[in-house]
């Protein structure tokens, strides 16, 4: 009888050890994430490039000798370069207004010219070409508009043309000036007149 | 007078030698007298004069690393765990000491500052009596363990199977300690005496 | 005779009562193991954050560099995690996307650019002292993992190298990335 008992106390002490045993490696939950959100923008910007040169001195415009002396005299295309122009973004459009090339200070006399119509065009920025034309009587034209698809940096290069009078009068004498306005921007926001 | 004497010696002759002419009883006394020694035996959860159990907690932390709510919840009426013995005592009053290790990361670790390996609990000790009823036993870990709890039964054990339960509840951290990770162990130490 | 038997049950009773003095009280003793175990853990207390960088290229200064990334945005900021690893083997890994502008998908026309890359680096304070995790947008995958132990302590995200793949001019719109930080209990 007490070899029985002695048997049965064996047998508890090894089934009281065994789970002791696989205790001891304590088991792993799962990884856990942690988030860090960055939200940022960047916003619409164009930047013209600065003009180089920054105006144009056309000297005399008239013919000091000859048939048409007092006319207009034949001016070669002017070119004005603004490199590095950019918008980060797309749908930008480039536009140009120019007043007419008009004498200052003075009053133009009967059977004179005091303006002088020229044409701006800019070619680079869209698919077509940025253009104005002056008109005589409207102080700003604003003409076609180009527009570029994609975001977009370029060298830009403003060519003024095709000087010519309304008639083929004198030319009041006297000093002659004109403004070329160029603006990049959203598209909507370009019928404004120029400054 | 003389006569009389004579009659009384006669008598006690006559006893004297009664024996041989007629049968008389005789009566003795045997006291027959035995002992029962004081004595408590394990019955059930080993044999002799030892007994040894397992209470396994499992996972003793929550979700969030802390010491789990159902078990720091946890008392005598709903314990943690709890093992049952049966030891009989031919005793009134046997006398339980029980004491208790605190339930601890082993091996032994330096806890981080917000952490901790150490557990204080509850064990107690559960004796169903003879006059049906049951005296709780019972012992607190703290960090600097206090002397065992020594306390004699109000009655016989009662003589049934699973007479002592052990139980360990009312489990306890400093409030919102993180619970290194790895296994807890603690050991109850129970001598039961006749008395 | 009757003499003689009281003497002998007297003897008897001697004899019985010098038997019952030599036996002696039995106690018992018990141990009762009481085991538990906590499992390896990792938790974030606070596991997401969100850094407004605000206006990332530069709109000021020299017009060569206007439109291009301002790095400073992003360099200059932190982020704090919270979590916690109840483990001497546990371990934290960082993988960082690069930032995108979301309006804008295309490929970006020459000269601009529509991703920033950048280096974050995750900082736990354990008590044996701090431990950082890195990762590049550059590099495929995550990070390595560095161990941290046991540790409950803030998570520092912090931000480096920030730059465009060519250094061209940032495409307008919105822009979006992220870093993933990740505890794992054990290896």
């Amino acid at each position: 009888m007490i070899l029985h008992r002695t048997c049965l106390v064996g047998l508890a002490a090894t089934a009281l050890l065994a789970p002791l045993a696989g205790a001891t490696g304590a088991w792993a939950q799962d990884p856990v994430r942690g988030t860090v959100g960055l939200d940022a923008q960047v916003a619409q910007v164009c930047v013209l490039g600065a003009p180089s040169p920054g105006a144009l001195a056309l000297g005399q415009i008239s013919e000091s000798s000859g048939a048409r002396v007092g006319r207009l005299a034949t001016i070669a295309n002017q070119s004005i370069q603004l490199p590095g122009t950019f918008c980060n973004y797309a749908g930008a459009a480039l536009a140009i207004s120019a007043s007419p090339l008009a004498v200052t200070g003075t009053t133009t006399q009967a059977g004179f010219v005091g303006s002088v119509d020229y044409t701006c065009t800019i070619s680079a920025w869209g698919a077509t070409s940025a253009t104005v034309r002056t008109s005589t009587g409207s102080t700003s034209g604003v003409g076609s508009p180009s527009t570029s698809s994609a975001p977009k940096e370029t060298d830009l290069t403003l060519v003024v043309s095709d000087f010519a009078t309304a008639s083929d009068s004198q030319l009041q004498p006297g000093s002659y000036l004109a403004l070329v306005t160029i603006t990049l921007g959203p598209d909507a926001g370009l019928n404004a007149s120029g400054s | 007078m003389k006569k009389t004497i004579l009659l009384g010696a006669a008598a006690l002759l006559g006893l004297a030698i009664a024996p041989a002419a007629m049968a008389q009883t005789v009566t003795g006394t045997v006291n027959v007298t035995g002992s029962v020694a004081a004595k408590c035996v394990v019955i059930t959860g080993g044999s002799g004069g030892t007994f040894s159990g397992s209470i396994p907690l499992g996972e003793l932390s929550q979700a969030d690393g802390t010491l789990s709510t159902t078990l720091s919840g946890s008392t005598n009426a709903s314990p943690g765990g709890s093992t049952q013995f049966r030891v009989n005592c031919n005793t009134a009053a046997p006398k339980v000491t029980l004491s208790s290790t605190r339930l601890s990361l082993t091996p032994s670790a330096t806890a981080p500052t917000g952490y901790t390996g150490n557990i204080d609990y509850t064990a107690a000790l559960d004796a169903a009596l003879a006059n049906s009823t049951t005296q709780t036993v019972s012992y607190v870990t703290a960090a600097a363990l206090p002397a065992a709890t020594v306390q004699s039964l109000s009655s016989s054990l009662a003589n049934s199977a699973g007479n002592l339960t052990v139980k360990a509840y009312a489990l306890n951290t400093a409030s919102g300690a993180l619970l290194m990770a790895g296994n807890y162990q603690s050991t109850i130490s129970i001598t039961i005496e006749p008395s | 005779m009757r003499s003689s038997l009281l003497l002998t049950v007297a003897a008897a009773s001697l004899a019985l009562v010098a038997a019952s003095g030599q036996a002696q009280a039995q106690s018992v003793t018990g141990t009762v193991q009481v085991n538990g175990t906590v499992s390896n853990r990792c938790l974030f207390v606070t596991d997401n954050v969100v850094l407004d960088l605000g206006e990332l290229s530069l709109q000021t200064g020299d017009v060569s560099a206007i439109g291009r990334l301002d790095g400073v945005k992003l360099t200059s900021r932190t982020a704090t995690l919270n979590g916690w690893c109840n483990g001497v083997s546990a371990t934290m890994a960082v993988e960082a996307q690069p930032i995108f502008n979301t309006s804008f998908t295309s490929t970006a026309p020459t000269g601009f650019e529509r991703r920033i890359d950048y280096t974050a680096t995750a900082t736990a304070s354990p008590s044996g002292g701090s431990v950082s995790a890195s990762d590049s947008t550059l590099a495929s995958g995550g990070g390595a993992a560095s161990t941290t132990g046991i540790f409950a302590s803030d998570i520092v995200v912090s931000f480096a190298d920030a730059a465009t793949p060519a250094g061209g001019r940032l495409v307008s719109g919105s822009y979006s990335g992220s870093v993933a930080v990740t505890l794992a209990p054990a290896t």
